[in-house]
């Protein structure tokens, strides 16, 4: 649906540098920080906003920054790690779904309707806790259930396109289901995936911050924005700032994917909105 | 109409026995020897043997799955090791937090949501649209676990009107328990009435653009009875999936938020069992919270087929 303001070049605009600012600076941060981001500076714990350390520093005396920075790097890492495992699987699997009628068909969609009543979150932390803590595993449980949101997706979106003429045309040219679901029926869903990737992308940042928050997820000394607000928490009274930083750069960025998801759907499509969203809650 | 509610039926109670067998493979098999693990590797032989025997893994795994659903079935969830109580009691002492947490959550999502999402409908394109589309995309942006910390900072450090965190127990008077439950419920609550603000706007927009709409106020109705009376009505029908599925949601889904409010519900239970290898508890509570999910979700397309003439005649 979108209203004018998201579906304008304004909301574009504002999501695009959004998301380029936040990539930008994590890219940067690979290279170059303030600060080691790990850099343990006892005598330097809790300082306020300085010239020395822009956003202050935190209880074990690292620049605040500098953690804020790097941080970056690994929820974008494992947010595009675990929705390009979603969509690689489920984009295919989906694919397949609407390509074949009967079984085949049956099990993807019966399939996706099976996972998605195990709640997404706790699922995720179950798998982590069984497999332990860390990025691959953090990936993997995310990811997961990506898998179904984009089969479904797909499937939804491909099927009308089946019916069409040209679709037709190349069945008589006598084309195997394969080609035409490459050549033919994914072209024409294309749009609706990248839109599909941004709502999930936004979906999986969060996730990501939830486990590392509730101390699973990425590990120290690998700083992460999750595991800053957690570690912010006792700090809450004393240095606000630490809990309000780390949030902000997710709330930033995930608002920043989100408008660009809304400025490429682009229309006043209530079934758009809706798949969004039947996907979002089930983080 | 009747095989298709035999069919559905059919489906759910097939789908929970899976549900039933993966969960047991994923908490009980996959990890190996839990004894082991509690023990360590040093533990002497005849130490792990009592504790193994103890905890019943001397027996065949397929015993043990089927001792285990054998229970469910009967409302036997089995017992917890660490809290030496049956998974119902401990199940039913964290519901008296969930529950009135669950509901709440909903109650100030679906009032938000549906309030601001009738009032930018009937304003689109406004100034003031834009503006209440624009906070949602916000609210939904906001990482709920990251805005309950700022809710703490604002009523709790800085005002003081409401508790950090905890749950003094509804023995103690509702009013201590009910404020204790204020700052989680509207953490909860925020993205869930962003979400529902933006489908109730778009569903209704959708609704006035229909011919019916044309008809009634042809036939001599109002602009507002026009609205309640058909409008409203028809937009509410995806609404009420969505929020069905939120209900589901809230209560599997505040354990990040009853962690940071330190809240003893139902997350919390099972975040500290999956931590202490309670395996029991672990799988238990998932299969009742998958269960419920399900149950839901065959609630809500046996109310369709009963509603919708069209979903009869398919197949």
């Amino acid at each position: 649906m979108a209203s004018a303001f998201n579906t304008s070049p304004i909301g574009f605009r504002i999501g695009a540098g959004l998301v380029g600012l936040l990539l930008a600076t994590a890219l940067v941060s690979l290279f170059w920080t303030p600060y080691d981001p790990a850099m343990i500076v006892i005598a330097e714990k809790l300082k306020p906003i300085s010239f020395a350390h822009w956003l202050g520093t935190d209880h074990f005396g690292r620049d605040t920054l500098s953690m804020v920075m790097r941080g970056g790097v690994i929820s974008i890492v494992v947010a595009c790690a675990a929705v390009a495992l979603g969509a690689g699987i489920g984009v295919p699997l989906g694919l397949i779904a609407a390509a074949r009628d009967g079984w085949l068909r049956r099990l993807v969609l019966n399939g996706s309707d099976f996972l998605f009543a195990f709640p997404a979150l706790l699922t995720a932390i179950l798998l982590q806790a069984t497999l332990g803590p860390g990025m691959m595993n953090a990936i993997l449980a995310i990811g997961i259930f990506n898998i179904p949101v984009f089969a479904r997706v797909t499937h939804g979106a491909a099927l009308p396109i089946w019916t069409k003429d040209f679709i037709m045309a190349s069945r008589i040219a006598g084309r195997r289901d394969l080609v035409i679901s490459l050549r033919h029926v994914l072209p024409n869903i294309g749009s609706l995936l990248i839109v599909q990737l941004t709502v999930q992308m936004s979906l999986a940042l969060i996730a990501e911050a939830a486990l590392s928050y509730i101390g699973l997820g990425v590990q120290p000394p690998l700083p992460s924005w999750g595991r800053m607000l957690s570690e912010s928490q006792t700090f809450i009274a004393v240095a606000p700032r630490l809990a309000l930083v780390p949030g902000l750069a997710i709330l930033l960025f995930v608002l920043g994917l989100n408008l660009l998801g809304s400025a490429m759907s682009g229309r006043n499509d209530l079934t758009g909105e809706r798949r969004g969203f039947d996907a979002l809650f089930r983080r | 109409m009747a095989q298709q509610v035999a069919r559905r039926i059919g489906g759910f109670l097939a789908a929970l026995l899976l549900a039933s067998l993966v969960i047991f493979t994923a908490v009980e098999v996959l990890p190996g020897d839990s004894a082991q693990m509690i023990l360590g590797t040093e533990a002497r032989p005849d130490t792990l043997a009592a504790l193994r025997h103890e905890m019943g893994l001397d027996q065949p795994v397929t015993q043990r799955y089927a001792d285990w659903v054998a229970g469910f079935v009967q409302g036997d969830l089995g017992t917890s090791r660490t809290y030496s109580l049956s998974v119902s009691t401990l199940v039913a002492e964290r519901l008296v937090v969930s529950v009135p947490l669950a509901l709440a959550a909903l109650a100030f999502a679906v009032g938000t949501g549906l309030s601001l999402g009738i009032f930018a409908a009937l304003r689109r394109n406004s100034l003031i649209d834009h503006a209440l589309m624009g906070l949602t995309q916000i609210g939904i942006a906001v990482p709920n676990f990251w805005f309950a910390m700022v809710l703490v900072l604002v009523f709790a450090v800085n005002l003081r009107i409401f508790p950090a965190g905890g749950f003094p127990g509804w023995a103690q008077g509702g009013f201590a328990a009910m404020s204790s439950l204020v700052l989680p419920t509207v953490a909860l609550a925020l993205p869930q009435a962003a979400i529902l603000a933006r489908i109730v706007r778009a569903s209704l927009i959708e609704t006035l653009h229909e011919d019916y709409m044309r008809t009634a106020r042809a036939k001599g109705l109002s602009h507002g009875q026009a609205i309640r009376r058909h409008a409203l009505r028809n937009a509410m029908i995806p609404v009420l999936t969505i929020m069905g599925l939120q209900l589901a949601f809230l209560l599997a889904g505040a354990i990040i938020i009853e962690n940071v409010f330190a809240l003893p519900g139902l997350g919390r239970l099972i975040f500290q069992a999956i931590q202490q290898r309670d395996r029991v508890v672990v799988m238990s509570i998932v299969l009742l919270l998958v269960g419920t999910i399900m149950l839901i979700n065959l609630a809500l397309e046996l109310i369709y087929l009963a509603v919708d003439p069209r979903l009869r005649k398919q197949n």
